[in-house]
């Protein structure tokens, strides 16, 4: 079962999608914000043979995921249903004729933070970018016009080459090159940065992912790291309430102590893996164990051309970059490689809706995959991909 | 001691020297694989005609026959390069510059207004500039 694609033709620089909305950056500096849920939902209107299918690849990802859905398709003939409805979306494309088309309900606006920008995050409807000259962000107006603030706010004058918001702490890592690996503390009051960004590696680190409360540096020149954090239990004086688990700064372990070959690694989630030689060696990560890492196996991945650049994981799969083509690990044990060579690309490990999304940005269009198969695999046994509990 | 090569008034008075660690293999230094004549006249020159100069820093390209090519390697001597940063010594008018390693040295990622305009004028492919920004390793 290969993926679902909905194509906008157009020149975009970024992607955002959230609370049902995309945001997208275009290259002559505005932000269009499209009504993403109207669009879908008007393409499952017009296609109401296919429209469990619809909904779960483009809307809501978690929903074949929950208990009672599991429950429903062990039955043979409401899982046939859902199958005949995968079959028949994956075969074509939808595409629309670009962000002005009338389901989109598109609102235009200047783009009010710098730009170009290295990499984007929207957290707690706040949109933040990182660039060579620092963090900056911006609020969402309002809870209906998902529109930007146009004044912006600079927390931090340091570059910022990738960032990552945690699901379990208000936190966003930040990955600054040489000069390591920072996170900035949000306040879980008003979701408002906390302060100037805290260094906890000063290891070389490209990109970042969570790891439950630890987070996974990654880096293309040096080794990678895991900035390891453990969580305790702690009952302040005069409170009533139950007591909150605390995070605290551990260690830092190097890739070299997880893996005893040399490679490019990354991780997220529960998984952490290294390629090298034609294999990735896949590892769990789980901090509430005395081992924290157990090896699961290897996935061989011939690359035919280059070595990887970047990489990501999701639910669906290990995404790797390469000079032209991405290559996906796909947690059904496949493999899919799309070629070409992204102007972006990005997964969306925490979003409640979107986890199944693959946004590649060429020079002129957006193409949004969807991947449905990962509902039909063993989440406990699965190497590829992140675990869904 | 030996002269570094001096270049006066390459364009609108503004000088250059030819710093030599950056073409004797010098460890941790990048090194040039373009000639003098290049450095001086082709990447410092056409980087300052076009204004992509930022902070007394100018950011340049090699075009060579038609195309965009390498210009030098990197601080380990093997990973080719194509952007050029030169700094200005400001009470003399004079420049000088090295091979540049974004995927390094994240001071070495051309200022955002050079990128927008590398961008909107599509100097480079959108593709490669955004590799640039994030420090990523970037073939041409």
């Amino acid at each position: 079962m290969q993926a679902v694609k909905i194509i906008i033709p157009g020149s975009f620089w970024d992607s955002q999608i959230y609370s049902s909305y995309l945001h997208l950056f275009l290259d002559n500096g505005s932000v269009a914000v499209l009504d993403w849920s109207n669009a879908i939902n008007s393409l499952i209107q017009d296609n109401q043979n296919i429209a469990i299918a619809l909904r779960v690849a483009f809307l809501d990802s978690n929903l074949l995921y929950s208990r009672n859905t599991r429950y429903l398709l062990s039955n043979e003939e409401i899982k046939g249903v859902v199958d005949r409805q995968f079959t028949e979306i994956v075969s074509e494309p939808f595409e629309f004729k670009g962000i002005n088309d009338i389901r989109f309900k598109a609102r235009h606006q200047n783009n009010p933070l710098p730009f170009p920008h290295a990499d984007s995050e929207i957290y707690y409807s706040r949109m933040y970018v990182g660039l060579k000259s620092g963090l900056f962000s911006s609020q969402e107006q309002d809870t209906k016009n998902k529109k930007l603030e146009q004044q912006f706010q600079k927390h931090w004058d340091a570059p910022v080459l990738n960032l990552a918001g945690s699901n379990y702490y208000t936190s966003l890592a930040l990955a600054t090159g040489s000069d390591g690996l920072y996170e900035l503390p949000i306040k879980s009051t008003n979701h408002e940065p906390d302060g100037t960004p805290n260094q906890l590696a000063h290891n070389h680190c490209n990109s970042c992912g969570w790891s439950y409360q630890s987070i996974y540096g990654s880096s293309n020149t040096n080794s990678s790291f895991l900035a390891s954090f453990e969580t305790k239990s702690e009952k302040r004086l005069n409170e009533s309430r139950n007591p909150q688990r605390v995070r605290q700064f551990k260690e830092i372990i190097p890739s070299e102590h997880l893996f005893t070959t040399k490679g490019f690694s990354w991780g997220a989630h529960d998984k952490i893996y290294q390629y090298h030689d034609g294999v990735i060696d896949v590892k769990s990560y789980d901090p509430d164990t005395k081992t924290l890492f157990k090896d699961l196996g290897k996935i061989d991945l011939s690359l035919s051309d280059d070595d990887v650049i970047s990489a990501n994981v999701a639910p669906f799969g290990t995404v790797v970059e390469c000079d032209n083509s991405l290559v996906i690990a796909l947690s059904n044990g496949e493999f899919m490689t799309i070629k070409g060579e992204p102007v972006r690309w990005r997964v969306f490990p925490r979003s409640k809706n979107f986890t199944n999304q693959l946004h590649i940005i060429y020079d002129d269009r957006i193409e949004i995959l969807s991947f449905v198969h990962d509902y039909f695999v063993n989440q406990k046994e699965k190497l590829a991909g992140t675990r869904v509990d | 001691m030996t002269d570094l090569p001096f270049f006066p008034n390459v364009v609108s008075n503004q000088n250059y020297t030819i710093k030599l660690d950056h073409r004797n293999k010098s460890k941790d230094k990048s090194q040039w694989s373009v000639s003098h004549q290049d450095e001086v006249f082709t990447i410092f020159k056409n980087a300052y005609t076009h204004t992509w100069v930022s902070n007394n820093n100018a950011w340049g390209i090699f075009f060579n026959n038609g195309g965009l090519d390498y210009l030098g390697v990197a601080q380990d001597h093997v990973t080719q390069v194509f952007i050029a940063k030169f700094f200005k010594d400001v009470n003399h008018d004079n420049w000088h510059g090295y091979p540049a390693d974004h995927q390094s040295n994240q001071q070495d990622i051309p200022d955002q207004a050079i990128l927008n305009d590398w961008l909107v004028n599509k100097i480079l492919p959108k593709a490669k500039i955004s590799k640039i920004q994030g420090g990523k390793r970037c073939k041409l």
